[in-house]
C-alpha cells in the first residue's frame, strides 16, 4: 500500500486522533492555568508557601509519565481521566514558577503608584499585577503546553486519545505493510499539534498584551 | 563572583598551576537536604513493599513480582538508561562546546528552531521507529534513548557556556592560558551547575522513556507496567508505576546532590 | 489668615525592631491652599511623614486631621483616593494608555465613561499636553518630563483637595525640572491645591515653597517658615548650614524687582552708556567706539527677581539691569546699590513682598 492509500484509508482515524490530542492537551493546559496561577497568586508572598507549592509540582513532573498514567489508572481507570488528571499535573510547575516569578517582577513604583491612589489590593492584583505579570506568565503555559505535547503520546498505552494511538497501532502491528506509516505519522502529527500550538499561543499574545508593555 | 575570579587570576603568573574550582559543594543544610528524600523514598518502598504482602496474590501477580523478577526490571532499567546517558554526556558535551567555539557561532537562529520543533517529537514514537526499522533489543532502544534525552544537555551546555562573561575569558587569556586551558579551568566548571541541571533533566526524561523499552522486548520496570495493563492486573501496574516514579526521584535526587557539590562555591 | 487645612498632632512612627523611632511626635499644620516643602538631610523622615498623610506608611500614634476630619482611622484607600499622589518615578501603569492612567482613579469612583474622557481632556490640557495628541498614547511613547506631567493629571483628576508630591521632578534633567517647577507654579496659581512636597534639593525648597519646614532627625521641626525667613534668619546652626553658604545669593532669588527699586539710567561715564535703537534700549556701549554689547532687558510684567538682574549686570559687564514694560520700552535700571541695598536688607527683614504674614511667628503652629 502506498502512503496516500494509508492515508486515504486511515483519513477518520487519524483526523479523529489529531483533534484528541489537540483537545486533550488544551484541556489540560487550561486545568492546569486555573490551578496554576491560582496557586501561584495566593502563596507569591510567602516563601515557605512557594518552596511547598513548586515542590510538590516540581515532583509530578519527576514522576515519568507512563508510570503516572498507571498509577492514576487505579482510580481513574482507562482512557481520557488519567491522561487529563497526569497532563495537568504535568504543567503545573512552569505555570506556577512562572506566575509566581512575573507577579514578583512588576516594577514597585507601579505597585505604590496603584496603592497611592487608592486601590484596594484585590483590584490591584486584577488591574495591574495580573495584566503586567501576564505576558510572562503566558510563557509559562505555552512551555507547559509544549511539554504535553510529547507526553501526551504515551497515554494511548491506556486508551487515552490522541495520536499516540497510531504509534502504538504501529507497533502492534509489525510486520504488515503500513506499521512504518503509523509510526510516522503518528510522530508527524505530533509535531504538527506543537507547530499550530506554537502559533496559536503567537496569536494569543498578540491580542492579549497591549502595545504599551509589548518588547 | 566574576571579578573575584578574574581577580585571583591576574596573581598567578603563567605556567602556573591555577585552581579551577573556588572551593566547591557543602552549604549550610546539605545534609538536611541530602537525607531528607532518600528517607522518604525508603519510606515509600516500605509501604508499597507492605502493601504487596498484605493483599492477597493470584497466580499471575505471584509469578510477576518475585523479588528476583521485580530486581531484575530494576537492573535492566538502571542499565539502560546509564548507558544513554553516558552516551548523551559523551556526545552534547563536545557538541556544545563545538558550537560554542567563535567560528561557529553562525549557527544560532537555525539551531533555536531546530530545538523547538525536537522539543515536540514524543520519545514514544522514536523507541517505536527504532524499534521498526531497526529491530528490537536494547541496544537500539539506547540509539533512541540517546536521541530522545540529547536535547536538555546540549541546549544547557550551550546555555552555560554562552552565559559566561567574556570578560572573563579574555582576562584568563590575557594572563597567558592556551584556549584549552581556558576551556577546561574556566568555562566548563562556571558551566557545570546549567550543564548539571540538563543533565538532570536528562536522566529523569531517560527514565520515564526507557519504560517504553518494555514494548520493543528490552525489558525494564515498563515490563511491569505493560504485564499489568495486558493482564488487567492492578497491582502489578501499580508495582510497576510506584517503582519507577521512586527510581526517577532517586536519581533526580543524585544528581542535584551532585550538582550542589561540583557548584563553585563563589556562584 | 489662611486656613489650616491639614493638621499633624503627635504623628509618630516606629517600625518594628527599631528602638529608635523614625519620627516622633510630629506636630505641623499646613494651611490651605499652600505648598509646603519638607525638606531635610537623608533619613530625617520626611519621606515617611509625607506617607502617612494618605497612610500608605501607618503611622504608630498621633493623629492626622484634613479638613476637620480624623482620617487616621478610615478606610485607607477611600482616603486615597482623596488624596493626590505623585512620586519621582512617577509609576504610571504601562500597560494602560496615557487616558487610562489619568482617568484610573474616576474609574475606582465609578464615574461614568464619559465624564472620565472629558476630564482626562481637561487634565491633559491644564499640565500642557494636547489631549487629541496624546490621550491614546503609551507610557513608553512619553520621555521623562511628559510622564511626569500626566502622572500630575492623573493626581489631579478626582480634584482632591491636598495632593502629595514626592520629588516628582528629581528623576528628569535640571533644563526640564525648572520647565516642570515654573509650569507647577503656574498651574497652582490657577487651582490652589494644599501641597505637601518632599525634595531634597534647597534651591527647589526656596523657589516652590510657600513654607518650607525644615526637619532634623527623627522629623524634628528645626524651622517652619517663609523662604525668605528661613534664608535670612535661620532658627539655629542646623538650618544656617542647610541652605548653604550661598544664602545671600539665595536671597536675592527670592526677591522680585519693584518699582521702588528702579532708578533712572545711568548718564553716559567714561564712554560707557545705554544703547537705544527706536527709542527702546538694546544694549551697552562699554567704552568710546566699541561696538553694542546687545542684552535682554527684563520684562517688569515677566516678574523677574533681583538674581536675574545680578545675572544681567555680571553677564553684560554693565553697570546696571535693564528694566522694560511690554512695549520694550525703558521703565528703569536696576545697579549694583539697589542690589546690595537689597541682601543687607534681607538681613532683617526676609519677607516676600506678596505675603501678607500677620504676627508670622515662625513655628506654622495653630
Amino acid at each position: 500500500m502506498s502512503y496516500e492509500e494509508y492515508l486515504g484509508f486511515f483519513q477518520e482515524d487519524l483526523l479523529r486522533q489529531f483533534g484528541d490530542h489537540f483537545a486533550v492537551v488544551l484541556l489540560s493546559t487550561l486545568l492546569g492555568t486555573i490551578v496554576g496561577v491560582g496557586a501561584g497568586i495566593l502563596v507569591r508572598h510567602h516563601p515557605g508557601g512557594r518552596e511547598v507549592v513548586l515542590k510538590i509540582a516540581g515532583t509530578m513532573l519527576t514522576v515519568p509519565s507512563l508510570a503516572l498514567y498507571a498509577l492514576l489508572i487505579g482510580i481513574l481507570g482507562l482512557g481520557w481521566p488519567p491522561v487529563l488528571l497526569a497532563l495537568t499535573a504535568y504543567s503545573l510547575l512552569p505555570i506556577i514558577q512562572n506566575t509566581i516569578v512575573g507577579l514578583n517582577s512588576v516594577n514597585a513604583a507601579v505597585l505604590e503608584a496603584a496603592r497611592g491612589i487608592g486601590m484596594s489590593d484585590r483590584v490591584r492584583l486584577v488591574r495591574v499585577e495580573l495584566p503586567l505579570a501576564w505576558p510572562v506568565i503566558l510563557v509559562g503555559i505555552r512551555t507547559a503546553a509544549i511539554i504535553l505535547v510529547s507526553t501526551a503520546a504515551l497515554g494511548a498505552v491506556v486508551r487515552g486519545p490522541g495520536l499516540g494511538n497510531a504509534i502504538y497501532a504501529g507497533l502492534n502491528s509489525i510486520g504488515s505493510s503500513v506499521a512504518l506509516y503509523q509510526v510516522l505519522t503518528g510522530i508527524g502529527g505530533v509535531v504538527v499539534v506543537g507547530l499550530l500550538l506554537n502559533a496559536l499561543f503567537f496569536a494569543v499574545a498578540r491580542i492579549t498584551i497591549p502595545r504599551g508593555i509589548r518588547d | 563572583m566574576a571579578t573575584g575570579q578574574a581577580d585571583a587570576l591576574l596573581l598567578v603568573p603563567p605556567g602556573a598551576p591555577v585552581p579551577s574550582r573556588v572551593g566547591t559543594g557543602l552549604r549550610p543544610g546539605f545534609t538536611r537536604r541530602l537525607m531528607t528524600t532518600p528517607i522518604v523514598l525508603a519510606l515509600l518502598l516500605l509501604a508499597l513493599y507492605l502493601w504487596v504482602q498484605s493483599r492477597d496474590l493470584d497466580i499471575v501477580e505471584d509469578r510477576t513480582l518475585t523479588q528476583g523478577g521485580v530486581l531484575k526490571a530494576l537492573a535492566q532499567h538502571l542499565q539502560l538508561v546509564g548507558l544513554s546517558s553516558l552516551a548523551v554526556l559523551a556526545i552534547a558535551v563536545p557538541l556544545g562546546i563545538l558550537v560554542t567555539r567563535p567560528s561557529f557561532r553562525r549557527a544560532s537562529p537555525g539551531t533555536i528552531a531546530i530545538a523547538s520543533v525536537g522539543q515536540t517529537i514524543p520519545s514514544f514514537g522514536v523507541i517505536v521507529l527504532f524499534a521498526l526499522t531497526l529491530g528490537f533489543g536494547s541496544r537500539y532502544v539506547i540509539y533512541a534513548l540517546i536521541l530522545s534525552t540529547i536535547l536538555p544537555v546540549l541546549s544547557n551546555t550551550i546555555a552555560g557556556l554562552q552565559q559566561i562573561e567574556p570578560a572573563l575569558k579574555e582576562a584568563a587569556s590575557g594572563v597567558g592560558m592556551t584556549p584549552f586551558q581556558v576551556l577546561t579551568r574556566i568555562e566548563l566548571p562556571l558551566a557545570v551547575p546549567v550543564l548539571l541541571a540538563g543533565l538532570r533533566t536528562s536522566i529523569v526524561l531517560n527514565v520515564g522513556t526507557a519504560t517504553v523499552a518494555a514494548f520493543t522486548g528490552a525489558g525494564g520496570l515498563g515490563s511491569l507496567i505493560v504485564t499489568g495493563l495486558v493482564q488487567n492486573r492492578d497491582v502489578i501496574t501499580v508495582v510497576g508505576g510506584a517503582l519507577t516514579a521512586i527510581l526517577a526521584l532517586a536519581l533526580d535526587h543524585l544528581t542535584r546532590m551532585t550538582q550542589e557539590l561540583l557548584t563553585p562555591r563563589g556562584l | 489668615m489662611t486656613e489650616t487645612l491639614i493638621r499633624l498632632e503627635q504623628l509618630s512612627k516606629t517600625y518594628p525592631g527599631h528602638s529608635v523611632p523614625a519620627v516622633e511626635s510630629l506636630d505641623l499644620s499646613i494651611p490651605d491652599g499652600e505648598i509646603v516643602m519638607f525638606i531635610g538631610p537623608s533619613g530625617c523622615g520626611k519621606t515617611t511623614t509625607m506617607k502617612m498623610i494618605n497612610r500608605l506608611i501607618e503611622p504608630s500614634s498621633g493623629s492626622i486631621v484634613i479638613a476637620g476630619e480624623d482620617v487616621t482611622s478610615i478606610d485607607p484607600n477611600e482616603l486615597r483616593r482623596r488624596v493626590g499622589y505623585v512620586i519621582q518615578q512617577v509609576g504610571l501603569f504601562p500597560h494602560v494608555r496615557v487616558s487610562g492612567n489619568v482617568g484610573a482613579v474616576l474609574r475606582l469612583l465609578k464615574w461614568p465613561a464619559d465624564k472620565i474622557a472629558r476630564r482626562v481632556d481637561e487634565m491633559l490640557d491644564l499640565v500642557g499636553l494636547d489631549p487629541s495628541q496624546y490621550r491614546d498614547s503609551y507610557p513608553k511613547q512619553l520621555s521623562g518630563g511628559q510622564q511626569q506631567r500626566v502622572g500630575v493629571a492623573r493626581a489631579l483628576a478626582a480634584d482632591p483637595p491636598v495632593m502629595l508630591m514626592d520629588e516628582p521632578f528629581g528623576s528628569v534633567d535640571p533644563i526640564t525640572r525648572e520647565r516642570l517647577q515654573d509650569e507647577f507654579l503656574r498651574l497652582q496659581r490657577e487651582i490652589r491645591k494644599t501641597i505637601v512636597f518632599v525634595t531634597h534639593d534647597i534651591s527647589e525648597a526656596l523657589r516652590m515653597g510657600d513654607r518650607i519646614a525644615i526637619l532634623g532627625e527623627r522629623s524634628r521641626v528645626e524651622q517652619y517658615d517663609t523662604p525668605g525667613n528661613v534664608v535670612a534668619r535661620p532658627a539655629s546652626d542646623f538650618v544656617a548650614n542647610f541652605i548653604g553658604a550661598n544664602a545671600g545669593l539665595r536671597a536675592l532669588t527670592l526677591m522680585p524687582i519693584d518699582r521702588k527699586n528702579l532708578v533712572p539710567a545711568p548718564p553716559e561715564r567714561e564712554g560707557t552708556r545705554l544703547v537705544y535703537e527706536d527709542d527702546r534700549p538694546v544694549g551697552w556701549c562699554l567704552a568710546a567706539g566699541a561696538a553694542t554689547t546687545r542684552i535682554q532687558p527684563l520684562r517688569l510684567s515677566a516678574q523677574p527677581v533681583l538674581a536675574d538682574a545680578l545675572n544681567q549686570i555680571v553677564s553684560s559687564q554693565a553697570p546696571a539691569a535693564v528694566v522694560v514694560d511690554d512695549d520694550g520700552r525703558l521703565l528703569g535700571c536696576v545697579d549694583m546699590r539697589a542690589v546690595q541695598a537689597a541682601v543687607v536688607g534681607a538681613a532683617g527683614n526676609g519677607e516676600r513682598s506678596d505675603l501678607q504674614m500677620e504676627g508670622a511667628s515662625g513655628d506654622g503652629t495653630g
